[in-house]
C-alpha cells in the first residue's frame, strides 16, 4: 500500500548515486526487501517505472531480492528462518528471539552506463 | 557498463529525521506514543477517555494524522487539550518529516505526553518510525481473531495492544483468547489491556501503564541531564 512513497525514496537515492557516478544511464537496480516489509513487488516495479519516466533510469529494470524472516535464539545460539508467524526457535522453542532479517528495505547494487561506455 | 555497490537503506532519511524528533522529546522529557489501528478501531475514542483521565495531573498534546478531514482534531479540541491535524492527502501513514513540521504549535517544554494517532492502517504506519517512545496498537474485537497473524509487523513491533469494543464480544464469533495467543506469540513483551472505551471498562490499567512509561521517560531525561 505504501509502495509509492517507498519507491519515490528508491528512486531519489538512485538518481543521486547515479550522478555521482556521472552515469548516462541507469540499467539495473537491485533492492532488497525483507519479506515482514508488506510490499508487494509488482506494486513497487509498478511506481518504479512510473516514477523513472523522463529520467536516466527510464528503461532500468528493478531487480527484487526478497529477504525471508530469520530469528535468532540467544539461549540456545541457534539461527532459524521464521514461517507462517512462527516466532519462536525451532531448537528449544524459546520466545524471547531476536529478529536477524526480514524487514530489509535497501538498495544493493545499480548497474549503469557512464561516459566510458 | 559499471557496477556500483549503494547498500543504503531505502527508508534511511525517514530515519534520521525520526532520530532527530527522538533527541528533541528526550531533551524536553516528552513522552510520544505512535498510536495505530485499522479505521474504525476506535483510536480517537481511546484517545478522549485517555485525555479525561490524564489531563488534571498530565500536560497533553495531539497529533492527529488523516488522510482528510479535521473530525478528529476538532473532537480532540473539544477536550481543552493543544491538538493539531496532519492531512496526508491520499498517503497511507505518517512519517517523521510530518511529525517535525507539526511540533511548532506545541509548547514543547510544558509537555509531558504527546499522542501521535497515526491513519488508519494495519500495514504501512509500521514502517516509518516518527521519533517515538512507543508503539501503541488499537485492535477492536468487531475486526475479528485473524488480524495478529495477518499483519504481523505491527503486532510485533508495538510495546502495547488495547484490545478495544470488548463489551461487543457476546455480538461477535471473536476469540479474545486468540487474540492473545497470537498476538503474544508474535511478540511475548507486549502489554494487553482489554478495553470498552464506550462502557469505561478496562481504562484504569492502561492509565497505570501509561503514567508507568512516562515516568520512566522523566527520570532518564532528568538522568541525562
Amino acid at each position: 500500500m505504501h509502495e509509492l512513497g517507498i519507491a519515490q525514496s528508491i528512486m531519489q537515492i538512485v538518481l543521486s548515486e547515479a550522478e555521482r557516478a556521472r552515469a548516462r544511464k541507469v540499467l539495473n537496480v537491485t533492492v532488497k526487501v525483507g519479506e515482514l516489509a508488506g510490499v508487494l513487488p509488482d506494486s513497487l516495479t509498478f511506481c518504479f517505472n512510473l516514477l523513472a519516466k523522463s529520467t536516466i533510469a527510464e528503461h532500468a529494470a528493478l531487480t527484487i531480492e526478497k529477504i525471508p524472516v530469520r530469528g535468532y535464539c540467544s539461549e540456545c545460539q541457534s539461527k532459524f528462518i521464521i514461517e507462517d508467524n512462527r516466532y519462536w526457535c525451532t531448537t528449544c522453542g524459546n520466545k524471547q528471539i531476536e529478529l536477524i532479517s526480514g524487514r530489509e528495505l535497501q538498495i544493493g547494487q545499480l548497474e549503469i552506463e557512464d561516459e566510458t561506455d | 557498463m559499471k557496477q556500483i555497490d549503494v547498500q543504503k537503506d531505502i527508508l534511511s532519511s525517514n530515519e534520521a529525521i525520526a532520530g532527530e524528533n527522538s533527541t528533541l522529546f528526550s531533551r524536553k522529557g516528552i513522552y510520544v506514543l505512535n498510536l495505530m489501528s485499522s479505521p474504525g478501531a476506535g483510536k480517537t475514542t481511546l484517545l478522549e477517555r485517555t485525555i479525561e483521565l490524564l489531563k488534571d495531573t498530565l500536560q497533553l498534546g495531539v497529533i492527529e494524522g488523516d488522510i482528510a478531514t479535521s473530525y478528529d482534531a476538532d473532537r480532540i479540541k473539544a477536550h481543552g487539550v493543544p491538538v493539531t491535524q496532519i492531512n496526508t492527502g491520499g498517503a497511507c501513514h505518517l512519517d517523521s518529516t510530518m511529525i517535525k513540521n507539526a511540533l511548532s504549535v506545541f509548547d514543547l517544554d510544558l509537555l509531558d505526553l504527546l499522542i501521535i494517532e497515526n491513519v488508519g492502517n494495519l500495514v504501512c504506519p509500521a514502517e516509518f518510525n516518527l521519533g517515538e517512545d512507543a508503539k501503541v496498537m488499537v485492535l477492536s474485537v468487531t475486526e475479528g481473531e485473524d488480524k495478529p497473524l495477518k499483519y504481523p509487523l505491527m503486532f510485533r513491533l508495538s510495546r502495547a495492544l488495547v484490545i478495544n469494543k470488548v463489551d461487543l464480544l457476546p455480538h461477535t464469533n471473536c476469540s479474545l483468547e486468540k487474540i492473545i495467543e497470537d498476538a503474544t506469540s508474535l511478540n511475548p513483551g507486549l502489554s494487553i489491556f482489554e478495553t470498552s472505551c464506550t462502557q469505561m471498562t478496562g481504562l484504569n490499567a492502561w492509565k497505570a501503564w501509561l503514567e508507568k512509561e512516562i515516568h520512566a521517560k522523566r527520570t532518564r531525561s532528568n538522568a541525562d541531564g
